[in-house]
């Protein structure tokens, strides 16, 4: 049987006070947070270069911009521009907080406890049982060694995320269906660093052509199909190919960048790094993988399937009938 | 004249196959889906080995090849399914079909050099 495991997430900190800043930073390394410390100066920028937030804790007491515009409304400008991430709220005060003020702060607390059960509600509603996670890394790994063999591969420790942006300009999507979970898995690049890598002998040779877009997205694809196949081979049960019918719309905005698979559990998120042996100085090429079980999730139906695996496929070599 | 008939809906696949093949002494043509590799076995009697993706729009890698058999009676070519698909009854259906082996991707042309050479007339 599987554990759950603990990922990370990572999570903007607006704290000034030094006592509770420590006491935070402590409770961050018990439950697996990545603490991104800001001011409140610098806080909606960070939204901005931090895409792959799953939240943020604000003190009610932080000193403000300097334009005279304190937490509460900066937990409001926060809402505005990330609407999707959980907003935690040290209370210092006992007054009501208003209506707008309130449909910005998903969870004010004063105590830790209370933080706990927020986060632990929120940011980690789901979990994902480790053997799958690391599934997911080796059969993922293995695949993009396959696509780029002269690339060297390494990945970033897994996280979850709440945002809905998408990394770079090529993202694929594909659906996962099994027993035990239903969604969406996507890979997501940047097309110059794609094509920067192929440049540099990361790929087969010959293979890309001129490496305009649609081969660049054909690479990705065909990417996707690999790690697609190597999930349904291992994790799959036969008796999953049943007729599947329920869908729910799935929303994207070109211009945001933004897609919406309609729910707002925690996404599993894993980043890639594809790095040239021959040049290290170079910056990596960065491939993004999502999971998204938005129509079904059950890590007790994986237990019960991972403790009777089937046998695995041996990859590449040929088989005669 | 070609001896190995690559079919895949994938740009990238079709090439990493065909150029591993080319450079190992290989004629190779390509098609993107069954219909155009039905064409092109229909129309180049030099073709030995078939090597062909499943999954693919206007006509499946299995469907392709039952056609071969069948509607062409083609008996002699040798067809291997490249494909990310390991489920059983998905072999057993190949099997069935007259399909001569299966390989599960990712394709790593040196384990099936020597399968490939035999089937072409090349070993």
């Amino acid at each position: 049987m599987s554990e759950p495991t603990t990922l990370a997430a990572k999570v903007l900190l607006l704290e000034h006070d030094p006592a509770h800043y420590q006491a935070l930073w402590d409770f961050g390394q018990t439950l697996g947070l990545v603490l991104l410390p800001r001011s409140a100066t610098d806080a909606l920028a960070t939204l901005a270069q931090h895409k792959d937030l799953g939240g943020v804790l604000l003190a009610e007491d932080l000193p403000g911009d300097g334009a005279g515009a304190g937490a509460l409304a900066l937990a409001q400008a926060i809402h505005r521009q990330r609407p999707e991430l959980p907003i935690f709220l040290r209370r210092c005060s006992a007054q009501p907080l208003g209506e707008a003020e309130a449909r910005a702060v998903a969870h004010a607390w004063t105590d830790l406890d209370t933080l706990r059960g927020a986060m632990e509600h929120s940011l980690f509603s789901l979990r994902y049982p480790t053997e799958l996670v690391n599934g997911i890394v080796e059969l993922t790994s293995s695949a993009i060694r396959s696509m780029f063999p002269h690339a060297l591969v390494a990945n970033e420790p897994p996280y979850v995320v709440h945002d809905r942006i998408i990394f770079g300009q090529v993202s694929t999507l594909i659906a996962l269906e099994s027993t035990w979970c239903r969604g969406y898995m996507m890979l997501q690049t940047e097309e110059s660093a794609l094509r920067q890598g192929m440049m540099q002998g990361f790929g087969y040779e010959g293979v890309g052509g001129d490496l305009n877009f649609r081969e660049l997205n054909n690479l990705l694809g065909e990417t996707t199909n690999l790690i697609w196949g190597a999930f349904k081979n291992r994790y799959i049960p036969p008796q999953a190919f049943a007729n599947q019918q329920t869908q729910v719309p799935i929303v994207i905005n070109h211009e945001q960048k933004y897609i919406s698979f309609g729910s707002q559990d925690p996404q599993l998120c894993i980043r890639y790094q594809l790095s040239d042996p021959r040049r290290p100085g170079l910056p990596p090429l960065i491939i993004v993988q999502r999971l998204i079980f938005n129509l079904l999730w059950s890590p007790e139906g994986f237990n019960e399937f991972a403790a009777a695996p089937a046998a695995q496929a041996d990859t590449g070599e040929l088989e005669l009938f | 004249m070609a001896h190995v008939l690559v079919v895949d809906d994938s740009s990238t696949m079709r090439g990493i196959v065909s150029s591993f093949l080319s450079q190992n002494g290989f004629d190779v043509a390509v098609a993107s889906d069954g219909r155009e590799g039905l064409a092109e076995l229909g129309k180049d009697p030099a073709i030995r080995l078939v090597v062909s993706d499943i999954n693919m729009p206007n006509m499946d890698g299995l469907t392709m090849a039952e056609k071969i058999r069948n509607e062409l009676g083609n008996k002699d070519v040798r067809i291997v399914m490249l494909t990310t698909e390991d489920n059983s009854a998905i072999r057993a259906r190949g099997r069935e079909i007259g399909v001569t082996g299966w390989i599960v991707k990712p394709f790593r042309g040196e384990a099936v050099l020597g399968p490939f050479r035999k089937f072409c007339g090349l070993a």
